[in-house]
Parts: C-alpha cells; sequence; structure tokens
C-alpha cells in the first residue's frame, strides 16, 4: 500500500503540473488566436476574411497532427525552450502547443455566440475594437469560455498521460510503466480511478461555475 | 443639426445589387421628435443606421451640426458616436452584467472617474424610472423596464441626438405608451432632437414633431406631423392612414363589447 502512495503521489503531483502549466500556456497562445478569428471573420470587425482563412487553416493542420508526433517534431523547440526534451517541463511545450489551436476554436465559437445587437450597441456608444472585445465579447461569453477551458483541460489531462513517451512523467506515464509493462494491476487501477477522478472533478467544477454567472 | 445630401447606399444581395438608398435629402432640426416611416424594406433602417456611421453610405453627405460625418476617421467617428446614442427594438443589453454596469458602460469606455460615473448612474436611473433595480439583471426586467435601462445607458454621456430603432415595436400597447412618454419627456426637459423610424402609426401620432414617409429608397413625403398626415399624396402614407382608422374603429368595437 505505502508502494502505491509512493509511486502515485508524486505521479499525481506531475500531471498536476503539465496539467496547470500547459492549460495556463496553451490559453496564452491560443485565445488571443480565438479573438483575431472572431474580429477577422466577414461579419466580425475587421472583416479581413484572406488573414482569417490561413490563420484558420494553419489551425486546422495543427489539430490534426497526432500529439505523438507533435512531442517528436517540438522536440528541438523544447531543448530551447526549456533546454532539455525530458522531463515534466519539457512535455508542457508540445502540450501547449497542441492545446492552443484547440483552445483557439474553442474562444472562437463561444464568441461567435454573443447576441450581434449587443456588439453593435457598443460600437454604437463609440467603444473601440479591444473595449469590445474585454468588456462585450469576453464577457458577455464567459460561461461559454469557462466550459471551453473545462473541455481543453480534460483534453490536456488525456494528452499528458501520453507524454509519459518522452519521460514526462505523471498518472499516464505510472500506468504504462507499472500497469501495463511490470503487470502490477493494482497499480493500473489506482491510476485509472485518479485520472477518472481528476477529470470528472473538472469537468463538474467547470459546469458549476459556467452555470453560475450565466445571467442569460 | 442634420442634413442629409444625396445619399445612397446598395448592397449585395445574393449577387445582385440591391438599391436600399436611393438618394435621400432631408434635413432635421435641433429639438425635433422626426419620424421615419415606411413599409419593411422601404430603407428606413438603413437610413437610420447611416445616422450614426453602422451603415456606411456608398455616395452622398451626411454633415451634423456644420462637419460631414463620413469624412470622420476612426477616432473622429468614435467619439462622434458619444454624442448619438441609438436604442434597439430588441434592447441589446449587456446579459451577463446588471442595470448599473449596463448603464455604466459607455462611462466606463469614456474614461471616467469612478465617483463620477457612480453618481451619473444614479442620475440616469432616476430619470427613466429604475433607482430600485440597479444590481437587477436583464433578464428579470420586463421589455419595458430593459428599454428603459437601453435609455438610460444612451442618455449617459449627454447625446445631442437620440436614434430610435422600432424602439417600441418589441413591446405592448401601454408599455409603448410609457416608453413613448419617456422620449417626449426627454425631448422637452433636455432638448434632445430624436430621429426614430417606426411601422407603427399611433407612434408617430403620439410623439413625432415631423415626419418623413420612405418608398423604395426614397423619401416621399416630409415635413411637420399635422400637414402631412392632413393631406397624405404617398400610397404609403394613405395606406397606414387608413389601417390605422380600421384600428380605431376595432379597438371601438371592442370596447363597446366589454
Amino acid at each position: 500500500m505505502s508502494e502505491i502512495v509512493e509511486l502515485v503521489v508524486p505521479s499525481f503531483l506531475d500531471t498536476l503540473y503539465m496539467v496547470v502549466f500547459s492549460t495556463f500556456f496553451s490559453i496564452i497562445l491560443g485565445a488571443p488566436l480565438g479573438v483575431f478569428l472572431v474580429l477577422t471573420d466577414e461579419e466580425g470587425l475587421l472583416k479581413m476574411p484572406k488573414i482569417n482563412s490561413v490563420i484558420g487553416t494553419i489551425i486546422n493542420i495543427t489539430r490534426s497532427i497526432p500529439f505523438i508526433i507533435l512531442i517528436i517534431v517540438l522536440f528541438p523547440l523544447s531543448r530551447v525552450i526549456v533546454g532539455t526534451t525530458i522531463g515534466k517541463e519539457a512535455a508542457v511545450v508540445p502540450l501547449s502547443i497542441a492545446a492552443a489551436p484547440f483552445v483557439a476554436r474553442v474562444v472562437e465559437s463561444a464568441l461567435k455566440e454573443v447576441n450581434k445587437g449587443v456588439v453593435e450597441a457598443a460600437v454604437s456608444l463609440g467603444a473601440s475594437i479591444p473595449q469590445i472585445v474585454l468588456k462585450v465579447l469576453i464577457k458577455e461569453a464567459l460561461p461559454g469560455l469557462i466550459l471551453g477551458i473545462t473541455l481543453t483541460i480534460v483534453n490536456i489531462i488525456g494528452y499528458s498521460a501520453m507524454a509519459g513517451v518522452i519521460g514526462g512523467g505523471g498518472i499516464g506515464d505510472l500506468a504504462v510503466r507499472y500497469g501495463y509493462q511490470r503487470f502490477r494491476t493494482d497499480i493500473l487501477i489506482v491510476t485509472v480511478i485518479i485520472l477518472v477522478l481528476i477529470v470528472e472533478i473538472t469537468q463538474r467544477t467547470g459546469n458549476y461555475l459556467a452555470k453560475k454567472i450565466d445571467r442569460r | 443639426m442634420i442634413e442629409i445630401k444625396n445619399l445612397k447606399k446598395s448592397y449585395l444581395v445574393n449577387g445582385k445589387n440591391s438599391e436600399a438608398l436611393k438618394g435621400i435629402n432631408l434635413k432635421i432640426e435641433k429639438g425635433q421628435v422626426f419620424g421615419i416611416i415606411g413599409k419593411s424594406g422601404a430603407g428606413k433602417s438603413t437610413l437610420l443606421r447611416c445616422l450614426n456611421l453602422l451603415e456606411i453610405p456608398d455616395e452622398g453627405q451626411i454633415i451634423v451640426e456644420g462637419e460631414d460625418i463620413t469624412k470622420f476617421n476612426k477616432r473622429e467617428l468614435r467619439e462622434y458616436r458619444k454624442n448619438v446614442s441609438m436604442i434597439f427594438q430588441h434592447f441589446n443589453l449587456l446579459s451577463n452584467s446588471n442595470v448599473y454596469k449596463n448603464v455604466a458602460f459607455p462611462l466606463e469606455i469614456a474614461g471616467y472617474k469612478r465617483e463620477y460615473i457612480d453618481k451619473r448612474v444614479k442620475e440616469l436611473l432616476e430619470i427613466v424610472g429604475l433607482e430600485d433595480k440597479e444590481r437587477e439583471y436583464p433578464s428579470n426586467l420586463s421589455g419595458g423596464q430593459k428599454q428603459r435601462v437601453a435609455i438610460a445607458r444612451a442618455l449617459a454621456n449627454n447625446p445631442k441626438i437620440l436614434l430610435c430603432d422600432e424602439a417600441t415595436s418589441a413591446l405592448d400597447p401601454l408599455t409603448t405608451k410609457q416608453i413613448l412618454d419617456l422620449l417626449l419627456h426627454l425631448n422637452n426637459k433636455f432638448g434632445l432632437t430624436i430621429v426614430l423610424i417606426t411601422h407603427e402609426m399611433d407612434v408617430v401620432e403620439r410623439i413625432c414633431s415631423h415626419v418623413a414617409v420612405m418608398e423604395n429608397g426614397l423619401i416621399v413625403e416630409v415635413g411637420k406631423k399635422d400637414e402631412v398626415f392632413n393631406s397624405p399624396k404617398s400610397k404609403t402614407l394613405k395606406q397606414f392612414l387608413r389601417s390605422q382608422n380600421e384600428g380605431v374603429i376595432y379597438l371601438d368595437l371592442k370596447e363597446k363589447a366589454m
């Protein structure tokens, strides 16, 4: 029992590390892209259909690369940014980059749900584009954004389990190394239960927050 | 105060060019309550939305207080829009902000200090009679209350002109009357110039001093309301007046039946 705890606790902390930082950086990278997609859309405030379609295509390409390939492709980038290609720090780089286009799409679709009339009212009151983004689009779309970010976190938890491949550590890695390669079924079960619990808690928290701030 | 010269606007609809405004000439003076009526598709909404450049006209000039607004750059346009507010048929309030925050919005974006915003919001809510609804969210308000919030928001930066885009069309008759009374009060008390578009004759009847009738992207009649209504020339106005009379007869019958 104590062996399981000794194995699981550090792995759990590694997973937490990867998920928290990857979520943070994927939002930093992806959210502005999502906003940009909405603004440059044909019905957007900045109407730039060509640039919009170029960015859209880049996002689609990135999203269609299997995560395991992305990790390998991004080895050089991981080395530049964190100085190594193994470990949980190195895993954050491909995780963030893999999740960023997902965040961009999630943000895009949440912001597109905002009532056009409300945006128009803000324009008619003399609001600038940054003011509209911050005080109208993001504020009005907040429940949808929270649900989208929740979805992102759940995805990253799944991806982080794959990060074990590059020695990223974490719960998924533990499941593979002990549960599968050493036939430790008990550890396999514990890791799966923990992953299920993390996902469940994340999703429930997201749903609760989204519902709580939704005044529509 | 507002002078529109040869204003034209067309849209591309399914690959075809459709002219919404075919050369509008119109003068609106300070303090008037100016109604623009017409059937749907006559171009009245496009015309109104040109007045704050939500629609960019293809040709022509809109001169407001001596300046051609179609020549404004982005910054000048934002400043201009703070002087010309708009209210809408569906209110367009921020649904995730309470009444206070909705009214404070134009003041916040204009960069006022918090103390001033607080004082001004309270003043505005008093003008529209919603002092006790500060903390409510729009979803908890009736249509009439929502439009009052929208009016308070529109008045926040002391505009000289208020544009009303079918502002009472989503409201019941009694609420419509109350909102119109409020608009008339604002016109009397603050000298606010009001330009409204509507397809409801009652609205024009009740508050407009002047009226223009639109047909197919052109203004076919314009002048003081009483003069225009007493000698209608256009097909649209004749039809409108007739259907209004029928409405009156209908109401009479209903009252008698009750």
